[in-house]
């Protein structure tokens, strides 16, 4: 039945971002993202003490957008499944051939499709209000980092998918997803394997930490973002919390980063999965 | 082969806290076959553990023990095979999204990759001009009607209607009959659960007894009524009520129960007794002013079969 489970996959998420549209939601975020394009290039653009030619617009787009988008996508995906179970819309759904899997998975794709497009949106709109305020547009850089935007966006759409097949109500969903925001945003996410070397070193913290160290907190989804972006497009620097090494080690290297971001896509749909699978309605 | 094969099926929650575990046993040691082609209604009080059986059909809930198959595919491991023949009414559900009525019936149609008309399905249940609105703003009733139309996409061969009747009103009850047996005619077999006896008893081949989670009974009606020793009530109204009534009428072969309300006998017997009973009474002292007699009625069945519990 493969055939029949790829075009209900097809199917589902067709409906899947048909919904988000019904309910708004995809108006609200495209919107949002229109705007930010705007508003970020235009102001940029408008600032006396500062020359447009030296300002690089991909440059002042992807360090809002880079967190702004894993709060929205956590705020807005993260009731995405279990809105539908409580309100017995999955049992209407599962009542028709759709696997748990194909469900997991397109809303996962559904859901991937809509902050993709907005912040394809948010590039677009940047583009002229940029060109129009003199500030200097690489295409190449522009593309390339849209492009890892993208894919954080995504591997946080997978983490809100996770915990909305994982919890039984919204607003645990929604609990779950603001301290997931906190702890990868924040790089609390840091302090738990700080909190190991101190309790294994006799509660107290060694002269230098052990490389594990390092290579734990490089698996935060925001660490993997930071590390890639600041070896691609130096001009970035890094995003809240999170610095990027001098020295980087092969797990602060991009081809690692990537390799964190898509082992986090792969984690939390397999999780989820596993999860919803076995939960009753 | 059997549309619905249940083996030693037992079903049970289990919430986990902080100061122990509670588990709650919604369905012990279930054993039953539905067969292909035959409508079954599936009995029960409330609590009884119908909707929980009807979950683990559809894959809903995992069974804890035992075996269940439906068309021979094993649920859960082959449930998508399984649901694509076939038509649900679920219990507890909700509209999916901000669709409109005929919205969801098209992709009922689109998730059975069937080619049924739309139009025709809505008219079928009756829900012609509410179909264009949003289903959140419809009333139980046209809920109801709106997933039996959803049920009917791709012409299943099953149908799973769980308490189908629930907030329709009389025209929309008679129409669910008639969809059942118009259905069942088709070919397709039908498997519904309810409460409100009179629908199971207009329509259904074979009725299953579920009380407290057990399978009490399971046979058509006719044969149940006999199994509880009475398929008839004979209410015999008398100008006085002779002292030995109860005596003479109870030695009669086939009666089971002799009450007197009033001026009035009710006996409960086999068919065959009702003649000798009303005979009996001619030939006492008192004047006879007036003979009824009924079947058993199901709530008769149900209260003996499950205790008077519902």
């Amino acid at each position: 039945m493969a055939v029949g489970d790829g075009s209900r996959l097809g199917l589902y998420v067709r409906e899947d971002v048909r919904d988000t549209v019904r309910e708004r939601q995809a108006q609200v975020i495209l919107g949002l993202y229109a705007l930010v394009g705007f508003w970020v290039t235009n102001s940029a653009g408008s600032n006396p003490a500062v020359d447009p030619a030296e300002i690089d617009l991909f440059a002042k787009l992807a360090t809002p957008l880079a967190l702004l988008t894993p709060l929205l996508v956590l705020g807005f995906f993260c009731s995405s499944l279990v809105e539908k179970r409580t309100s017995g819309a999955l049992t209407v759904v599962l009542g028709l051939p759709f696997s748990r899997k194909t469900v997991v998975l397109g809303t996962l794709i559904g859901r991937s499709i809509l902050i993709t497009g907005a912040l394809v949106i948010a590039t677009v709109v940047a583009i002229p209000v940029g060109y129009l305020r003199g500030v200097s547009i690489d295409p190449v850089a522009l593309v390339g980092s849209t492009l890892v935007l993208i894919l954080l966006a995504i591997t946080f759409t997978a983490v809100a998918v996770l915990i909305s097949a994982t919890t039984r109500t919204a607003t645990r969903a929604t609990v779950a997803a603001f301290a997931t925001f906190v702890i990868f945003a924040a790089n609390i996410w840091a302090q738990f394997p700080r909190l190991v070397v101190y309790a294994s070193n006799g509660l107290s913290y060694p002269e230098t930490f052990p490389a594990w160290y390092d290579f734990v907190v490089a698996l935060n989804p925001m660490a993997a973002y930071t590390y890639l972006i600041a070896d691609v497009f130096p001009a970035l620097g890094g995003i809240g919390f999170i610095r990027p090494p001098q020295e980087p080690a092969f797990y602060e290297r991009p081809a690692f980063a990537v390799a964190v971001l898509l082992g986090w896509i792969a984690f939390a749909t397999w999780f989820g999965h596993r999860r919803f699978r076995g939960a009753d309605l | 082969m059997a549309a619905i094969e249940l083996s030693g099926v037992t079903k049970r929650y289990t919430s986990y806290g902080f100061f122990g575990n509670r588990s709650v046993t919604a369905v012990q040691d279930l054993d039953l076959t539905v067969r292909e082609g035959e409508i079954f209604g599936f009995l029960g009080p409330n609590g009884a553990g119908k909707s929980t059986t009807i979950d683990l059909l559809l894959d809903y809930a995992e069974p804890t023990e035992g075996s269940v198959r439906v068309f021979g595919n094993d649920i859960p491991g082959d449930s998508v095979a399984a649901r694509e023949r076939i038509g649900v009414l679920p219990d507890g559900y909700g509209p999916i999204g901000e669709r409109t009525g005929r919205e969801h019936v098209e992709f009922a149609i689109d998730a059975k990759d069937a080619d049924d008309d739309p139009d025709e399905l809505i008219e079928r249940v009756d829900m012609r001009g509410p179909d264009e609105y949003p289903v959140e703003e419809y009333s139980k009733g046209m809920a109801q009607r709106l997933m039996l139309a959803m049920a009917l996409a791709g012409e299943p061969d099953l149908l799973i209607l769980d308490e189908p009747s629930t907030g329709l009103d009389p025209n929309g009850a008679r129409t669910m009959r008639k969809i059942v047996r118009e259905e069942n005619a088709r070919g397709a077999t039908v498997f519904f659960s309810s409460h409100i006896l009179e629908q199971v008893e207009s329509v259904c081949d074979r009725v299953g007894i579920l009380d407290a989670g057990q399978l009490v009974a399971v046979d058509n009606l006719e044969s149940l009524r006999a199994e509880t020793g009475q398929s008839a009530t004979v209410t015999v109204e008398l100008s006085t009520v002779p002292s030995d009534v109860s005596a003479r009428v109870g030695e009669i072969d086939g009666v089971a129960d002799v009450r007197t309300n009033g001026t009035a006998v009710v006996v409960a017997c086999r068919n065959h007794a009702k003649a000798p009973v009303i005979a009996a009474f001619h030939e006492s002292a008192a004047d006879v002013t007036n003979v009824t007699t009924s079947e058993t009625s199901l709530d008769d069945l149900f209260e003996h079969y499950t205790r008077g519990v519902a």
